[in-house]
């Protein structure tokens, strides 16, 4: 397991390498640089050339990427233009708001898709799997953005049971905090649950085909212990997985959502930086995003492992 | 949509579909294959509608959404751009079927015009990356060795990255407009076309009627494209459809964000944005913008859905279960 949860860390090397030489370069690809973007485009030339020589941009692009690159190694991701803070600390400022619906809407889902799914799967082909299924398939295909605007016009609008948008820190008013954060969450979940939902249905009625189902039914059990002790333990060990990776997928799922509930998260900050053509902030949350990303799928390819001994045995014998 | 993958909702799905596999009553039909007997792709996949409900249901929405598209300039009630101040969020009526917006302007007419952007990123996006990523997978799955670790850490690098945040990072780099929205969508759906192809050539590669040509005389260029390429294109079809799907849900975010096409051109998504800030005025507006995504998102799935049922053999005896 040891040596497993190695590999899977070195293998991470190329891949962080790659992604970040891309987020360089993606961004070189801007008309203008820091120097124009500072001083506007009808600048003097020779302040704007200082300027550069200043902050470094007259040097090759090969030693500028080399200089980024071993800055941003130690957490270093530049300075907003906009008001001169630094990246790192503006995107973990905005990190929190974004887990915390990332977290809530993954547990409404769950409490949703769990039951649901298990009982379509249950009653397998009855009208109670054909309208769990079909509002599946509604909810997968529904975009965010929609829903999020159905919602508002619903709850916000018509009854105005909740706010529209907006946000206070947990910390300063959990009630408002939570009546700001329930209509994105709701949001979330539904879609999440939709996925969830489906998978759970066809990895538990992949399970319900295997031998030793058979065996518990031969031992007298009934359906519904069967399923529920004996199929659901296993069937919910891919589940882990798709919901690890859902949740990784959020932190950049995330962005329009937080956006139609002015929600400030690190989506949020992205979007704003764009409009102000912040790109040393956009550039930064990218990263960081990826990084994230990176290390989310990573923790649910171990844990997969962990919770599935096939994959770990076979690992063992193999090496 | 398959289960074997995992995928969060409406994001953009880079995970590749199922790949055929090496199993035995795959290979059975190997022999009708590499004689040429059988029906071809687009026979099965039309015969598909004929069996499939739900599956032509999708194919009907879809067809609509492209007639929609194409039909426009004749069947749209008004000119889209046709600003009319006095008839600003005005309700359906006979003169505007869907209302109209905050500058009076024919919803119904933009929806249709809306629609030829959404489908021609579609299209060319979905081309591009197919394309593209079909190369890199053929080439990395029949070379292997160094040229595939290349390609596929290069892959590995573009997955690093929540789709639609590379999607965000590319519009920021090349401007908002509808060619880089059709090349930023493109980019970002290029692994999962390459891991499909790459994981079919594996699966292939190493089959009797690919050795036979082989033995025959076969060099790359001619095996890669002419004998293992047909035999990719049923997982390839299904996933240009869910590709697609999540190329219309890309484009309609990007245009959401402002990063998309520029204004006046009508976009579903820039449509949405511009509805939702008039919520209290008119629910239409927003409404009637975002379910033509979610129809035109709908139909492709249902469509790839009973596409992957059909032509997946692996999927077979799942489906007698479901």
């Amino acid at each position: 397991m040891v040596a497993y949860v190695l590999q899977r860390v070195v293998q991470l090397v190329p891949v962080l390498l790659v992604s970040s030489t891309l987020v360089f370069f993606i961004f070189q690809v801007i008309p203008g640089d820091e120097a124009t973007a500072r001083l506007g485009m009808n600048s003097d030339p020779q302040a704007a050339e200082n300027l550069r020589r200043q902050l470094g941009l007259d040097r090759p692009l090969f030693v500028q990427y080399l200089d980024w690159l071993g800055k941003a190694v130690r957490g270093d991701l530049g300075k907003s233009y906009v008001n001169e803070q630094s990246v790192t600390s503006l995107v973990l400022e905005k990190f929190p708001a974004t887990l915390q619906i990332a977290f809530m809407g993954v547990l409404l889902s769950l409490l949703i898709s769990v039951p649901v799914g298990t009982i379509a799967a249950l009653r397998r082909g009855t009208w109670i799997d054909q309208v769990a299924r079909m509002i599946a398939m509604v909810g997968y295909c529904v975009p965010r953005y929609w829903l999020g605007v159905l919602l508002i016009l619903a709850f916000a609008v018509r009854i105005q049971w909740l706010p529209p948008a907006g946000y206070v820190p947990f910390t300063e008013d959990p009630v408002m905090n939570l009546r700001y954060a329930a209509l994105p969450v709701i949001a979330l979940a539904a879609t999440l649950a939709a996925v969830q939902m489906r998978f759970l249905r066809s990895s538990l009625l992949d399970v319900v085909a295997q031998d030793y189902v058979r065996t518990a039914y031969a031992k007298g059990l009934t359906h519904r212990v069967v399923v529920v002790r004996h199929a659901l333990s296993n069937a919910l060990i891919p589940f882990i997985t798709v919901v690890g990776l859902q949740f990784a997928e959020l932190l950049g799922g995330l962005v329009v959502v937080e956006q139609i509930f002015a929600w400030p998260g690190v989506g949020w900050l992205m979007v704003q930086s764009i409009t102000q053509r912040d790109v040393a902030v956009v550039q930064g949350a990218v990263l960081l995003v990826a990084v994230g990303f990176v290390l989310i799928n990573l923790l649910v390819d171990i844990a997969y492992a962990y919770l599935d001994p096939r994959i770990h045995e076979s690992y063992v014998t193999r090496s | 949509m398959n289960p074997n993958t995992a995928q969060s909702g409406p994001a953009l799905n880079r995970r590749p579909i199922a790949a055929p596999s090496s199993s035995p009553e795959a290979g059975a039909s190997d022999l009708a294959r590499a004689s040429g007997g059988g029906r071809s792709l687009l026979g099965r996949a039309l015969a598909v509608l004929a069996f499939d409900r739900t599956a032509l249901l999708g194919f009907v929405l879809f067809f609509a959404i492209v007639a929609a598209a194409l039909l426009a300039p004749v069947l749209a009630p008004h000119d889209p751009n046709l600003i009319s101040m006095r008839d600003r969020f005005r309700g359906p009526s006979l003169t505007y079927p869907l209302g109209t917006d905050e500058l009076g302007r024919d919803l119904l007419s933009r929806l249709m015009y809306g629609a030829r952007v959404s489908m021609s990123v579609g299209v060319i996006s979905v081309g591009l990356a197919a394309t593209v990523g079909s190369l890199l997978g053929l080439i990395g799955g029949y070379y292997g060795g160094r040229i595939d670790t290349a390609i596929m850490r290069m892959m590995d690098g573009l997955l690093a990255f929540p789709a639609i945040i590379l999607a965000l990072a590319i519009m920021t780099a090349l401007g908002p407009s509808l060619v880089n929205a059709m090349i930023a969508i493109g980019i970002v759906s290029i692994p999962s076309f390459a891991r499909l192809l790459r994981s079919s050539v594996l699966a292939l590669k190493e089959r009797e009627f690919v050795e036979a040509v082989r033995a025959s005389g076969a060099t790359g260029g001619y095996l890669m494209f002419r004998t293992i390429l047909p035999n990719c294109l049923s997982p390839l079809l299904v996933q240009v459809t869910v590709g697609f799907a999540n190329a219309v849900l890309a484009e309609a975010a990007l245009s959401f964000l402002g990063l998309g096409v520029r204004p006046p051109t009508p976009s579903w998504g820039a449509m949405l944005d511009m509805g939702r800030r008039f919520l209290t005025q008119t629910g239409w507006y927003s409404t009637t913008a975002g379910a033509a995504v979610f129809i035109a998102v709908l139909s492709l799935n249902l469509l790839g859905d009973g596409l992957r049922d059909a032509l997946d053999p692996r999927l077979q005896h799942q489906r007698e279960r479901a």
